[in-house]
């Protein structure tokens, strides 16, 4: 979707402040929110790609306007209740319980024992879950390609500084889960993932640094053999 | 829904925090030992220090150069590193020539396996909007790196499940250092591309 996220190549947003807490969370409750969100996703009652999707649709002025660990937090409500994991109703009783202070969650630190502990000390140390076999894409290294001029509605991570573009394929990275699709439930996507290099003047005009480079990671779906090349003309279908 | 709230006070977000712990730990579907361990290992564990004895060991050991510049996700779990947000990890080495930036510009996908969890300036809509489109302006006026006209920067927008680091060059004058006392060297901001190796960050 066209939202407020989808910031590369935006001006108006200032210079690179530099001043960062010293740890990754600055209060206990963002640790929180970011563990219960890994934790959830890696148990199945959300995806990666849902996360991310549900981050965008927090509507643009709240994105802008939030922290970082508040989008996660909106993302969490959001994607829980979505899902049928939590009602909406046993939500807000919830909340309106923590917001009058007597809600007590015990916490006895961490056992090893736990099951769940043990879960995930090793699976965010464990091997990749995006990555699936399949057949070879149609796309090589140097191939010419160019990315389709799509807007959808929903989930996509072709950014809109990058459609409708002339790009090289710089590396094929075999068939990942395709996240238009993962967004929208269907996890059983997947589609070639390649690198594809851009030149500055063809993304930002003329005027445009003529020795840099914009490296972008790209499903399929996203790439055209020739700029008018239209889905029929490429026999392929985007599985969406 | 959940965006019918406002941008809370500290005492609204922890509200809506435990709230939503209270009833996932209800339905059997989380731990505070789980929660906390989870903390712990970003806070304490897994960090930039693991790039940086791969980039060190990098500059050292040149069969080892190529292999994490050939597949650094199968390079990296030789030495023990590797795991969420690092299915796939790529290296990619700066030269007198070439500067590599790595960035997110869609949300904030960076190689916590290798570099920990990303600086809070890297996540936020000043880096993702300015790096793809004047990476060089930026990197000087923001990061005080001035890179000449001669140097060709590559900026990697990771909008897939491939993750990047930088390998730095190493910095004159360290050539009878050994690979423990390169460590120290590779910073994490080098490793982003926004800073040369040899620096305090």
């Amino acid at each position: 979707m066209n939202g407020a996220h989808d910031l590369g190549g935006a001006h108006g947003f200032g210079p690179v402040s530099r001043t960062e807490p010293g740890t990754p969370f600055e209060q206990a409750w963002e640790g929180r929110v970011f563990a219960l969100l890994v934790i959830a996703t890696g148990q199945g009652l959300t995806t990666a790609s849902e996360n991310r999707h549900a981050v965008e649709r927090m509507g643009n002025v709240a994105y802008l306007t939030t922290t970082y660990y508040e989008h996660w937090l909106s993302a969490a409500e959001t994607v829980l209740v979505d899902n049928g994991v939590i009602r909406p109703d046993e939500l807000e009783h919830r909340r309106q319980e923590a917001r009058t202070g007597r809600l007590i969650v015990p916490r006895s630190g961490i056992d090893p024992h736990d099951p769940l502990t043990a879960q995930m000390s090793e699976g965010i140390r464990g091997e990749a879950t995006a990555r699936r076999g399949g057949p070879r894409g149609r796309f090589r290294v140097g191939d010419r390609v160019w990315t389709r001029n799509q807007h959808p509605a929903g989930h996509t991570r072709l950014p809109r500084y990058a459609r409708g573009k002339e790009a090289v394929v710089h590396a094929a990275h075999g068939s990942w889960i395709f996240p238009d699709a993962e967004a929208a439930g269907r996890g059983d996507v997947a589609k070639p993932v390649y690198t594809v290099r851009f030149a500055a003047q063809e993304l930002w005009g003329e005027d445009a640094d003529s020795g840099t480079f914009v490296y972008l990671d790209v499903w399929e779906p996203y790439l055209r053999a020739s700029r008018d090349a239209s889905n029929s003309d490429d026999g392929e279908s985007d599985g969406r | 829904m959940a965006g019918d709230h406002h941008s809370g006070s500290y005492g609204e977000l922890e509200a809506r925090t435990l709230a939503l712990e209270s009833l996932l730990i209800e339905k059997g579907l989380l731990t505070t030992s789980a929660v906390d361990a989870v903390v712990q290992a970003y806070e304490q564990d897994i960090g930039p220090l693991n790039g940086a004895r791969a980039v060190a060991k990098a500059w050292d050991d040149p069969d080892f150069r190529v292999a994490l510049l050939d597949d650094a996700t199968a390079a990296l779990r030789r030495i023990g590193i590797g795991g969420v947000e690092g299915d796939k990890i790529v290296a990619v080495a700066n030269s007198p020539t070439v500067h590599n930036l790595v960035v997110c510009t869609l949300c904030s996908c960076y190689p916590w396996p290798v570099l920990g969890l990303p600086p809070s300036w890297y996540k936020d809509p000043a880096y993702r909007s300015r790096a793809v489109i004047s990476p060089r302006e930026m990197l000087a006026s923001d990061f005080d790196l001035e890179l000449g006209d001669d140097v060709e920067i590559r900026v990697w927008d990771s909008s897939a499940e491939i993750r990047y680091m930088v390998v730095p060059q190493r910095p004159p004058g360290t050539e009878r250092l050994s690979e423990d006392e390169l460590v120290p060297l590779v910073t994490r901001d080098s490793m982003i591309g926004v800073a040369f190796a040899g620096g305090s960050i």
